[in-house]
C-alpha cells in the first residue's frame, strides 16, 4: 500500500514509468533472495586465478559471500583453504591475504555475448511486429546501455554478437562508449543468419576473451534454445563448417581460463542446459522477461561481482592437473559458510599415477650392472699368434687377419701366394716374403724392390709388433702378441744364457790364468 | 675401439642412463605432494636427471680407452656436474617462464598448459646442453667443450623437445616417459659423437697390444700418453711404456709429440720425433706400443 501511495500519475507515460520501476525493485529484490537459495552455503568460488601459480606457488580464489554483509574498509573476515587431489583427501593450506572487494580496485572484465538470432526481431510474446521499440532487441540494447553506463573507468568491456555468424564487435578490454556505438550498428539478420548458434559462440567468445588478465566475466544473453545451423540445415554454418560445441566443452574451457559465466535467458524459450554451464563455471543463470528486469540483472550481476573478495593462498602440490579447493569461514551470527570448487594446474614432467614398482628398480639394477659389465670387461684383445692384416682393406676384409706360419711368408697378388691379396694392380704376384727364424723368434720382411716399413722404405727389415708395412699401396699391419713376444724373448736369453755358461766357465778359468 | 663402435656404446651409454632414471623419475613424481612448491619438485627432477645421465656420459671416455679408475672417477664427477646442469637447466626454465611466460601466453590455460610444456623443454634442453659439456670441463679440453656444445645444442635441443612433447601428449603414462628419456639421451650422446669427429685434429689408432684396434681423437691441447690411469691415453699392459710416457701438443691444428722421460722410447717412423708435428699416416711407437695417426670414420 505505501508503495502505491508513492506513485502520483500525472499522466500515462508517468505511471508507466513508476510500474517499470515497481516491477524492477521487486525483481532485485527476489534475485537477491534467489541468490541466497541458490548457494546453500551462502558463498561461492566464482573464479580461480592461477596467474601467479607456477611463479609464486599462488592461487586467488575470488569469492562471493553476500551472507557475510562485508562492508568496504572493513575487517576482512578469517579464512581457511583445502586443496584435494580427489575432492575427497583434503589438505589444509595456508592463507596468504585476503582482499575486500579487490575488483572494485583492479577493475573488472566484462565480455557481453549478445544474441542478434531472428528471434530478438519479434515482441516479447515472439509475435512479428512493426514496433521497433516492442521488439526485444530494443530492450537488451536498452539494457545494456545502463549496464555499460554504470561501469567504473576501470572496468574494461568486449562486446560480440551472434546469430548464425558471430560478429566480434568490440575486441575484449575495450570501453564502454566502443560497446554502445556498437549496439547502435546491430541489424536485423536475414533468414539464413537468424540461427542461434549459442555454444560455439560461447566457445568463440571464451577464446577472445580467456586472454584478459585479472577479473574475468562473460555475460551470455540468449532468448531462446541452441540452435544451430549446421545441425539444423544439414548444411555447412559459413563461418565455423561442421563444427559444434557441447555445453561441457563450454565448462571445460571456462573453468580452464578462470572465466565465470553468467546467462541470461530472456523471455519464455529458454536453453534448458545453460544454467548448468554457468554454474559449473562459477556463475549463475537469470530469467528476464523484460528490457526492465534485463537491466535489473545486469545491475545485480555487476554488484555481485563488485562485493567478492579474494583470497590468495599458498597452493599445494597434488598430482594431476585437476585440483579441488575448498573454503571456509564463518559469518558474524557464527553460521559456517563454505565453497568447494576444481581447477586445473600445470604439470612438470607429466605426472605419475603409481610408484615405480620393483620391476623397474631392477631397470636401474640392470643399467648399472650393464655399465660394471662394460667398465670391467673390454671389446679389444691382443693376438696370441703372429700375422698382419689389411689396414684399409676394402669393405670389411680389413678385420682379417692372416696368420704366419713356417720360415718364410710370400705376400703378393698371384693367387697361390702364400698370402694372396687381390684388387690392388700394381702389387706384384709376389711382392715381399717375411721371414721366420725360429730360434731367435725374429721375423724379417724381404723384397726385391724396394716396400716402406714404417713409411721409410726398405729391401730388408727386421719387424716388430705394430710395424706398418706398404706393398705398393697395400698396406698392412704386422702383429705379434707383446706378452708372447717377451716371453720368447726372455726363454730365448735364458736358453742363450744356458748355452753360454759351460763356455763362460774355462773362459773364466782361463781368464784366471 | 673404432669410432662405429664407439657411436654405439655412446648410444648405448644414453638408453642406459634413460633405463635408470624412470624408476626414479616415476617414484619422485609420485611424492609430487611432498613438495612444497613447483620449483623444488622441478629442481628434484632436474637433479635427478642430470645426476643419472651425468654419471654414465662421465664414465663414457673411461670405458672407452679401458680405464676403470679413469670410468670410476668420471663417474663421479659427471655424476656431480649433471646434478648442477640439471639444477641450472631448470632454473633457466623457470627464469624463462618467468620472463617471457605471461608475454607469450594470455591465457591461464596457455601458461599452465602449452606455456609450462616449453619453459620444460627449455630446461631439458639445456641441461642436455650441461650434460654434453660434461667430457669437456672433465678432461678440461677447450675442443671437447666446443664438441659439447654442438653436441649439446643438437641433442638437447631435440631431446628436451622430445621429452617435454611426450609429457605433454601422453600426461601420466609411465612408458611415454622412458620413451621421452630414451629420446633425451640418445639424442644427446649421438650429437655429441657426430660432432666428436668433426672438431678432431685426427686419430690415433693402436696397431698392436691389449687395446688393438681403438681410436684415440685428438681433441685437448695437451694429451697425455702413458701406463698411468690419469693419462689420457692409458697403455697398461704394453712393455717399455713409462708412467707418464709422451704428450701429444694440438698447436696451430698442428700435432706435435714429446718425451716426457729421458730414454722412454718415443719415436715417430722409426725416429725420435725431434719437434716434427704428425702428418697422416705417420707411425708412433710409444715404449712397444704403436699407433698409426690419420683421420678415420
Amino acid at each position: 500500500m505505501s508503495r502505491a501511495a508513492a506513485i502520483r500519475p500525472a499522466n500515462r507515460a508517468g505511471r508507466e514509468e513508476a510500474v517499470k520501476m515497481i516491477k524492477l525493485a521487486f525483481m532485485t529484490a527476489l534475485l537477491a533472495l534467489a541468490t541466497v537459495a541458490a548457494g546453500a552455503q551462502g558463498m561461492s568460488i566464482t573464479q580461480i586465478g592461477t596467474e601467479r601459480l607456477l611463479s609464486f606457488q599462488e592461487t586467488r580464489l575470488y569469492v562471493s559471500a553476500p551472507l557475510l554483509g562485508l562492508q568496504p574498509g572493513g575487517e576482512p573476515p578469517l579464512f581457511e583453504v583445502w586443496e584435494s587431489a580427489d575432492g575427497e583427501e583434503w589438505e589444509s593450506r595456508p592463507v596468504n591475504a585476503v582482499s575486500l572487494q579487490p575488483n572494485a580496485d583492479a577493475g573488472i572484465s566484462f565480455f557481453l555475448l549478445l544474441d542478434n538470432s531472428g528471434s530478438m526481431w519479434t515482441d516479447l510474446d515472439g509475435n512479428d511486429t512493426a514496433d521497433v521499440a516492442a521488439m526485444r532487441v530494443e530492450g537488451a540494447k536498452a539494457a545494456a546501455r545502463s549496464f555499460l553506463s554504470a561501469l567504473s573507468p576501470r572496468d574494461r568491456v568486449g562486446l560480440a554478437v551472434f546469430n548464425t555468424r558471430y560478429w566480434s564487435a568490440v575486441a575484449p578490454g575495450g570501453s564502454p562508449e566502443d560497446a554502445v556505438r556498437a549496439l547502435d550498428e546491430l541489424s536485423r539478420p536475414v533468414s539464413e543468419d537468424a540461427y542461434t548458434e549459442l555454444y560455439l559462440s560461447m566457445a568463440r567468445g571464451l577464446s577472445e576473451f580467456a586472454a584478459e588478465p585479472g577479473r574475468r566475466v562473460l555475460i551470455v544473453l540468449s532468448d531462446g534454445e541452441n540452435y544451430p545451423y549446421a545441425l539444423k540445415t544439414g548444411k555447412p554454418n559459413p563461418e565455423t563448417g561442421t563444427a559444434s560445441a557441447a555445453p561441457s566443452d563450454i565448462i571445460d574451457r571456462a573453468v580452464r581460463d578462470g572465466v565465470t559465466v553468467y546467462a541470461v535467458r530472456f523471455g519464455s524459450q529458454r536453453d534448458p542446459l545453460i544454467a548448468g554451464v554457468a554454474g559449473e563455471s562459477g556463475g549463475r543463470a537469470f530469467d528476464a522477461m523484460d528490457g526492465g528486469q534485463l537491466a535489473g540483472v545486469y545491475e545485480t550481476i555487476r554488484r555481485d561481482v563488485l562485493a567478492e573478495l579474494s583470497v590468495d593462498y599458498r597452493a599445494g602440490m597434488s598430482r594431476g592437473e585437476k585440483r579441488w579447493v575448498r573454503v571456509a569461514t564463518a559469518a558474524a551470527d557464527g553460521r559456517k559458510l563454505s565453497a568447494t570448487r576444481y581447477y586445473y594446474a600445470g604439470t612438470v614432467l607429466g605426472q605419475s599415477a603409481s610408484d615405480a614398482e620393483a620391476w623397474q628398480w631392477l631397470l636401474l639394477a640392470a643399467a648399472a650392472l650393464l655399465w660394471l659389465v662394460l667398465v670391467l670387461f673390454k671389446l679389444e684383445r691382443e693376438t696370441d699368434r703372429a700375422g698382419v692384416r689389411l689396414l684399409y682393406g676394402p669393405g670389411g676384409q680389413s678385420t682379417r687377419f692372416f696368420e704366419l706360419s713356417g720360415a718364410q711368408t710370400v705376400i703378393g697378388a698371384a693367387p697361390d701366394a702364400d698370402i694372396s691379396i687381390a684388387g690392388n694392380p700394381s702389387l706384384k704376384a709376389s711382392h715381399a716374403t717375411i721371414l721366420f727364424d725360429e730360434e731367435k723368434h725374429v721375423f724379417t720382411v724381404v723384397s726385391d724392390s724396394p716396400v716402406t716399413v714404417n713409411n721409410h722404405p726398405v729391401t730388408r727389415k727386421r719387424l716388430e709388433s705394430g710395424d706398418v708395412i706398404n706393398m705398393a699401396g697395400t698396406v698392412v699391419v704386422f702383429d705379434e702378441s707383446l706378452l708372447a713376444k717377451a716371453t720368447e724373448a726372455r726363454k730365448a736369453k735364458a736358453a742363450r744364457a744356458g748355452k753360454a755358461k759351460p763356455a763362460a766357465k774355462p773362459m773364466r778359468k782361463r781368464s784366471g790364468k | 675401439m673404432s669410432l662405429t663402435l664407439k657411436r654405439v656404446f655412446m648410444a648405448l651409454f644414453g638408453l642406459l642412463g634413460a633405463l635408470a632414471l624412470w624408476p626414479c623419475l616415476l617414484a619422485l613424481q609420485y611424492r609430487q605432494q611432498a613438495f612444497p612448491g613447483y620449483l623444488l619438485f622441478s629442481l628434484a627432477q632436474g637433479v635427478t636427471l642430470g645426476l643419472v645421465f651425468g654419471a654414465f656420459f662421465g664414465s663414457f671416455e673411461g670405458v672407452v680407452v679401458s680405464s676403470r679408475p679413469k670410468a670410476f672417477k668420471g663417474l663421479l664427477f659427471g655424476a656431480g656436474f649433471g646434478a648442477l646442469s640439471g639444477a641450472a637447466g631448470v632454473m633457466a626454465g623457470q627464469l624463462f617462464l618467468f620472463a617471457a611466460g605471461s608475454a607469450l601466453w594470455h591465457t591461464e590455460s596457455a601458461r599452465n598448459g602449452v606455456g609450462l610444456a616449453i619453459a620444460s623443454g627449455v630446461a631439458w634442453t639445456i641441461v642436455g646442453l650441461f650434460l654434453a659439456l660434461t667430457e669437456g670441463f672433465r678432461a678440461r679440453s677447450a675442443r671437447k667443450i666446443l664438441v659439447g656444445l654442438a653436441g649439446g645444442v643438437a641433442g638437447g635441443l631435440a631431446g628436451g623437445a622430445a621429452l617435454s612433447a611426450v609429457s605433454w601428449f601422453f600426461p601420466g603414462n609411465p612408458l611415454a616417459l622412458l620413451a621421452g628419456l630414451a629420446a633425451f639421451g640418445l639424442s644427446i650422446s649421438l650429437a655429441w659423437s657426430l660432432f666428436e669427429n668433426r672438431f678432431s685434429s685426427g686419430a690415433l689408432m693402436l696397431l698392436n697390444g691389449p687395446f688393438k684396434g681403438k681410436e684415440y681423437h685428438v681433441l685437448s691441447r695437451r694429451m697425455k700418453i702413458g701406463s698411468g690411469s690419469g693419462c689420457d691415453i692409458v697403455l697398461k699392459g704394453y712393455p717399455e711404456v713409462e708412467e707418464l710416457h709422451a704428450t701429444l701438443r694440438l698447436s696451430g691444428g698442428k700435432v706435435l709429440v714429446e718425451a716426457e722421460k729421458a730414454g722412454a722410447r718415443l719415436l715417430v717412423n722409426d725416429e725420435p720425433p725431434a719437434g716434427r708435428s704428425l702428418k697422416p699416416e705417420d707411425v708412433l711407437a710409444v715404449g712397444k706400443a704403436k699407433f698409426i695417426y690419420g683421420y678415420f670414420g
